[in-house]
Order: C-alpha cells, then sequence, then structure tokens
C-alpha cells in the first residue's frame, strides 16, 4: 500500500506521514505541488492520495480533476486536508473528484478515522 | 477577547472577529501543536526576544494579514511538537513549521470569516527572522494584538485589517 501525501509545506507532510506510519504504512511518498505529485504518480502509483487544497501552481482541486482525468489513475481514492471549511468548498472538492475530506485543525484521532475509513474501502 | 492590547484604530475591527482569531489561536496549538496557548495579560508588555514572525494575507470582503511572532526558542519549541521531535533535533524545519501555524491560524480564520457566496483567498505563508521584530502597520488601519503563553515562551498574534468592506 503506497501513499502519496501532496502539500507545500513539509511539515503538514511530515505529519501526515507520521501518523500514516503508526497506522503501519510505511511506503509513502511525497510531493510539493501537483504537477509534481501527477509526475510522480505518472512514474510509479499510489493506493491513495491525501492532498493539500492552497498549493502553488495547481490548487488542490486542480489536481484532483487533472488526475481524475488520466485514465490509468483516475480510481486512487484522495482525502483532502485543508483549512477549507465552508460548505461551497466542500462542494467544490467533492465535485473535482475528491472521496474525503478533513478540515485543518484536526486531532491525530480524527486524521487516523479518515485515513483507516478511505483505506478500508480499497 | 479582554485585556487584548489595541492600537488607536482597533474600534474598527469587529469583536466576533477577534473573538474568532482567539478561539482559532486556542484551537490550533492544542490539537496540532500540542501546546495549549494560555492568554496573558497584555499590561504591562514582557520583554522577551522577538526573533521570528509569520504572516499569512487574506483577501475578501475585507483585506488584512495575521502575524504571529515569537522567540526562536518559541519556534523550535512549535517545530519539535508538530514534528513529534526533540527541541535539540530541530532546525532547518523552523521556517516551514512556523510559516504552516500561521497559515492555519488564517486559513481557519477566513473560513470562520466566509459568509455564503463570498470568496477569501489567503497568501503563502511568509517568515521574517531577526531581533525585535515589530508588527507596526502604518496609517489608518485596524489592529489588535493578543499575548499568550506556550510553557514559558510568549506567542503573540495580531490581526491586521486594512479594508472592512465597508
Amino acid at each position: 500500500m503506497r501513499v502519496l501525501v501532496v502539500d507545500d509545506s513539509s511539515t503538514m507532510r511530515r505529519i501526515i506521514i507520521n501518523t500514516l506510519r503508526k497506522l503501519g504504512y510505511e511506503d509513502t511518498c511525497e510531493a510539493g505541488d501537483g504537477r509534481e505529485a501527477l509526475k510522480s504518480l505518472t512514474a510509479t502509483p499510489a493506493d491513495m492520495v491525501v492532498t493539500d487544497w492552497n498549493m502553488p501552481e495547481m490548487t488542490g482541486p486542480e489536481f484532483v480533476e487533472a488526475l481524475r482525468a488520466m485514465p490509468d489513475l483516475a480510481k486512487i481514492p484522495v482525502l483532502m486536508v485543508t483549512t477549507q471549511a465552508a460548505k461551497e468548498d466542500v462542494i467544490v472538492a467533492m465535485r473535482a473528484g475528491v472521496n474525503d475530506y478533513l478540515i485543518k485543525p484536526f486531532t491525530p484521532d480524527a486524521l487516523k478515522d479518515k485515513l483507516l475509513t478511505l483505506l478500508a474501502r480499497e | 477577547m479582554s485585556n487584548a492590547t489595541v492600537s488607536a484604530d482597533a474600534a474598527a475591527v469587529p469583536g466576533y472577529a477577534i473573538s474568532h482569531l482567539h478561539e482559532i489561536a486556542l484551537e490550533v496549538f492544542s490539537t496540532m501543536v500540542r501546546c495549549p496557548l494560555i492568554a496573558r495579560p497584555n499590561d504591562p508588555p514582557r520583554v522577551y526576544p522577538r526573533d521570528i514572525a509569520g504572516t499569512v494575507a487574506f483577501s475578501g470582503s475585507w483585506t488584512g494579514y495575521v502575524s504571529m511572532v515569537t522567540s526562536q526558542q518559541g519556534a523550535r519549541h512549535i517545530t519539535a511538537a508538530l514534528l513529534e521531535m526533540e527541541p535539540t533535533e530541530v532546525d532547518s524545519q523552523v521556517r516551514d513549521a512556523f510559516g504552516e501555524v500561521v497559515n492555519m491560524v488564517t486559513g481557519s480564520f477566513r473560513s470562520r470569516m466566509v459568509k455564503p457566496g463570498e470568496t477569501w483567498a489567503i497568501t503563502m505563508p511568509v517568515v521574517a527572522t531577526g531581533h525585535d521584530l515589530a508588527i507596526e502597520p502604518p496609517g489608518d488601519v485596524g489592529h489588535v494584538a493578543r499575548s499568550y503563553l506556550m510553557d514559558t515562551e510568549v506567542v503573540d498574534i495580531h490581526l491586521v485589517v486594512t479594508n472592512l468592506g465597508r
């Protein structure tokens, strides 16, 4: 099970990867923005993606839309982790193809629950 | 937000915005940093090394920015807690971690302030380091600052509103 974490903040990537490792998911990789993530996924597909919304180059929803348009990668489950908490934001993310949504700030347990729920669908 | 230090133009900042920012700061530090903040009286002001300042601007029906200031030691403490490291192991991670905390505070503030149909954007965090850093916005703007303690370290959080959209 390979999980790609996409965030321009190395801090947030580390927080999410630390949580994944505690859950036993050691095979993780990272990207600093959507373009880098698409390149990484094209080279080596992942089983799940955790992505931020506010990033340079492409926003999170733009990245997910691009991912969903790629036939080989379209079905990868995506969790979005963001401070964008308005109902309209969640709708935009879901329309882009995000499978689940976690609002920052979050507790470690909340992140664990979201990751486990999404991983269980796999 | 009692005991807040306010500028001459702080009356321009509605109280609900100040309360939102206070609640968000407490929430971010308790859930993400896992080092609770305790509000402290600003008067008399506590002298501490203001070594690092992080700022994220917002733009929507209001424009302005949120800045957070602390000492280098305070920033290391925040970084170590966020990344589950020992403070002595922390090095180059400080800027990004400190910026991410300001990003979370401002992003959550934006989410609380936005009304249906409005679009608010925030910038990427900017982190400055130096000595005796001060958040002193020029001109006729609303400026409210609140001082906190994180263990023994002082953390000041400023809300500067340059345009209330009135």
